[in-house]
């Protein structure tokens, strides 16, 4: 890219970018753990949390992000998404040349429409695949436990590499929900970026340098709905013939792709609303295995249908037990068979961007009941080690006796599993978490 | 209406819920000489104490509802002097109430009592009421119902029928003459049917499920001390228990025949009802022309079981039961954490177990494997915490190994 144009815009945006990005990826440290806050930022999880886990918090940052882009376009997509910055991140060591990227408004709307009508049902786990937060988390969780990590993981990366060598942004144009809303809000602002038609000489440099296709230069027409103010058009333009404007309010006439479009989202809408709680239970009842769930989750029906497994938590869990989906499990999961869900340690419910753990004080997770302890007597060798271990008192042990089992105080935190020498103990999935 | 109408109107009313609610239930079984269908008094009435139940309307081979089948029973049943009728909105798939509207329309309306129930459970809105119960008048082409219950009375549906209102609006129905007398059925604990009996004192009458085999088990015999002491007459539902009564088990019915080779099952459990004060009448859903033919023969001139036959019977339900072993009555309340379909486990065990091991072998062993692996007995982990939520006191643990071992045994045979 050869700076020809007004350079600062574009360097003040990469420079954010790249500050945001280093924040963001060292969120997913262990010690990184104050700065989970700022993923609490990304729009998609807010939104999941509005729903899932009520929180004035949470819309306070879905408005602030609906109105920067109004004010300001989708900004968002190219300074704070880590996925958009990733997909650049591809682009920079993949990507040969630049290609003209098509404009799918029909596929686009019919996503988020799709999305929208499940998050209202409450199955926000739809964004395990479309939100591209969450998917970033997958890949950089895939990354960091790469051991146990199924092969599966690396799919939604190698999606997105082949996505941005063929057309490049061209997710956060066609697919993303989160870019679509943004993009509408940006649409229908007076603010917009655009080519003055007195200075372009039609050179094209700004077509080709633009990652989402928002610019016809032939034209000399810029897409505020697509353009994600990355700043590289206003970098390369040799004569500064890019820049903000207030523009009237366009009037709103209907064409026939606006219909068609309209019927397409209706339609998927309406699809949704029919099926869409059923498929997701349907999912759900499916289950390879019944996991344990992380305290706060509620129920595992709840907890499937909300996760997006963006894998924040199994990063940040101090007893290393949450797992990232594997064979076994189809969703986000306790293990208990390396450690215990410490009994001082809420950092799951503090870290879930998306509400799918509920945010719980340390006295409610201290009572709350996860799972439940099955004992098996004749590996029992009765030494008394998980009665010593229970921080409930769930187990009442005299020496030489059998340990007994009081599972109206045990909440399933696993002490006295990892404990038990024998594997006499084994940590049992429930339907529904209560406090006890 | 002016002033002076709606001032007598009013008198006229008054005095007459007063004097409604003075004068008490008199139980009074009549003993028709010529040996008709045995009648008990409910006010100026003489309801017949066999009511026709219409929630097991009989049906064709082939699944569908057999009309003409059922219309030939109730000209059979009311030729007999059995006047009391029992539908409601939801049986038979919604459709029961249309079919018994064709079938009672050839008879002269005061010579029968028609029941219907508002269904509660369905109500979303305050208006659903109205809408519901006049579809009930048209489906039953009917201007009136003699008796109309409120149905099936639990805790969430006692809400909804305060929620909506639904009281006020059938006394208003009252009111209007298009409901003479209004009572509710109860399926829950006999804490709610005080409750509910509390609530609101212009109740007629109520009905309970009352049977030989709920007298303890689901604490029936509470429930109708409770509608006892608050005066109200009782209609028994699921007299059988869904036909169990009828079907016991091949030692409990030699006991029966042994005593009485003529006498039927079924006509034991009336019987043994008919020892009871206060039954109005006893609901009984005849799904084949036999029902119907046996019952009228227990209702003709029905008689109390005596001392001895009560004590026949008792054995015969204790050797029954002792085959039966576990005595849960399904109210579900247990709530596996790891999730055991507990009732349903011990439901399939009672089945294969009333109907002598051995015959339902096969059914049981695939209902048992229809369940999913999850729901299975050998998944129960020994916790324990269902043990202080059952109201029977059953050892739910226990028994569900007793159950699987029973299927690994039955599996290897």
């Amino acid at each position: 890219m050869k700076f020809r144009g007004n350079k600062k815009p574009y360097i003040i945006r990469i420079t954010c970018t790249i500050l945001l990005f280093t924040l963001e990826l060292l969120a997913f440290l262990p010690a990184g753990k104050p700065l989970a806050g700022l993923i609490q930022f990304n729009l998609a999880p807010a939104a999941a949390r509005v729903i899932t886990d009520f929180s004035i918090t949470a819309i306070i940052i879905v408005g602030i992000n609906l109105l920067a882009a109004f004010f300001f376009g989708r900004f968002y997509c190219s300074v704070f998404c880590p996925f958009g910055i990733l997909q650049d991140i591809v682009g920079t060591f993949f990507r040969r040349k630049t290609g003209k990227t098509v404009n799918l408004p029909y596929i686009r709307y019919t996503v988020l429409a799709i999305t929208f009508s499940f998050m209202l049902l409450g199955v926000t786990a739809v964004l395990r695949f479309l939100d591209p937060y969450s998917n970033f988390g997958n890949i950089v969780t895939g990354f960091v436990n790469i051991k146990t990590s199924s092969f599966a993981v690396f799919i939604p990366l190698a999606i997105i590499i082949v996505l941005v060598i063929w057309k490049n942004r061209i997710f956060c144009t066609t697919i993303c929900p989160v870019g679509t809303l943004l993009g509408l809000c940006s649409k229908f602002s007076p603010k917009k970026l655009a080519i003055s038609k007195d200075i372009c000489k039609g050179c094209g440099v700004c077509e080709r340098e633009c990652p989402t296709g928002a610019i016809n230069s032939k034209e000399k027409e810029l897409d505020n709905e697509r353009c994600i103010r990355c700043m590289r058009c206003i970098a390369v333009c040799p004569g500064d013939g890019i820049s903000f404007v207030t523009k009237e309010k366009e009037k709103f006439i209907p064409s026939r792709r606006t219909f068609i479009t309209a019927g397409l989202v209706t339609a998927a809408a309406v699809t949704v609303f029919a099926k869409g709680k059923e498929l997701a239970l349907a999912i759900a009842e499916g289950l390879k295995k019944r996991p344990i769930c992380p305290p706060g989750a509620g129920s595992v029906e709840d907890f499937v249908q909300k996760c997006t497994n963006c894998g924040l938590c199994v990063e940040h869990c101090k007893g290393k037990i949450l797992k990232k989906p594997n064979e076994e499990y189809s969703t986000v999961h306790i293990d208990f068979s390396n450690g215990k869900c410490e009994f001082d340690c809420k950092n799951c419910s503090e870290v879930c961007p998306t509400g799918a753990i509920r945010k719980i004080s340390l006295a409610e997770k201290q009572n709350c009941r996860i799972g439940l302890a099955k004992f098996n007597y004749e590996k029992c060798t009765k030494c008394g080690l998980c009665a010593a271990k229970c921080p409930k008192g769930a187990i009442e042990y005299q020496p030489g006796k059998q340990p007994v089992y009081l599972a109206s105080k045990c909440i399933g935190c696993g002490a006295c599993e990892s404990i038990c020498p024998s594997g006499a103990i084994e940590i049992v999935a429930i339907n529904t978490q209560s406090q006890i | 209406m002016d002033r002076r109408d709606f001032i007598k109107n009013s008198l006229l009313f008054t005095t007459g819920a007063v004097l409604l609610s003075g004068c008490s239930f008199n139980k009074e079984v009549k003993v028709d000489k010529t040996g008709g269908i045995t009648t008990a008094k409910f006010k100026s009435l003489d309801v017949s104490m066999l009511g026709y139940g219409c929630m097991r309307i009989p049906l064709k081979p082939s699944g569908e509802i057999d009309e003409e089948l059922n219309k030939k029973m109730v000209k059979r049943a009311m030729e007999a002097g059995v006047n009391y009728y029992d539908t409601a909105y939801m049986y038979m798939g919604g459709k029961s109430e249309e079919i018994m509207g064709r079938a009672l329309k050839p008879y002269e309306r005061a010579s029968f009592n028609l029941t219907t129930k508002m269904p509660v459970m369905m109500l979303e809105k305050e208006e659903d009421v109205e809408r519901i119960f006049n579809e009930q008048l048209k489906r039953c082409q009917t201007d009136y119902f003699d008796f109309y219950l409120v149905h099936c009375l639990n805790k969430r549906n006692w809400e909804n029928t305060k929620k909506y209102n639904v009281i006020p609006f059938l006394e208003k129905m009252k009111k209007e003459g298009k409901i003479r007398h209004l009572g509710f059925s109860h399926h829950d604990t006999p804490e709610l049917l005080q409750e509910i009996i509390n609530y609101y004192d212009k109740w007629e009458f109520v009905q309970l499920q009352i049977n030989r085999l709920d007298w303890k088990t689901t604490r029936g015999e509470e429930q109708y001390n409770i509608a006892r002491k608050a005066n109200l007459p009782i209609v028994v539902m699921e007299p059988l228990r869904g036909g169990l009564l009828a079907n016991l088990n091949t030692e409990a019915t030699k006991i029966l025949k042994d005593y009485n080779p003529n006498a039927s099952v079924a006509s034991w459990a009336f019987r043994w009802l008919a020892g009871l004060d206060g039954i109005l009448t006893m609901l009984s859903g005849m799904s084949t022309p036999e029902h119907l033919e046996d019952n009228l023969n227990t209702f003709t001139g029905l008689k109390p079981l005596s001392k001895e036959e009560q004590t026949v019977y008792d054995k015969a339900i204790a050797a029954h039961l002792k085959q039966a072993a576990i005595g849960c009555t399904s109210c579900r309340y247990c709530e596996c954490p790891v999730g055991v379909n507990i009732a349903g486990i011990f439901s399939l065990y009672n089945q294969y177990v009333y109907d002598d091991e051995g015959r339902k072998k096969g059914s049981f062993i695939s209902h048992y494997e229809a369940l999913r692996e999850s729901e299975r007995a050998d998944k129960c982990i020994k916790c324990g915490l269902c043990k202080p939520k059952c109201p029977q006191q059953l050892d739910i643990p226990v028994l569900l190994e007793k159950v699987h071992k029973k299927y690994l045994e039955v599996k290897g045979a």
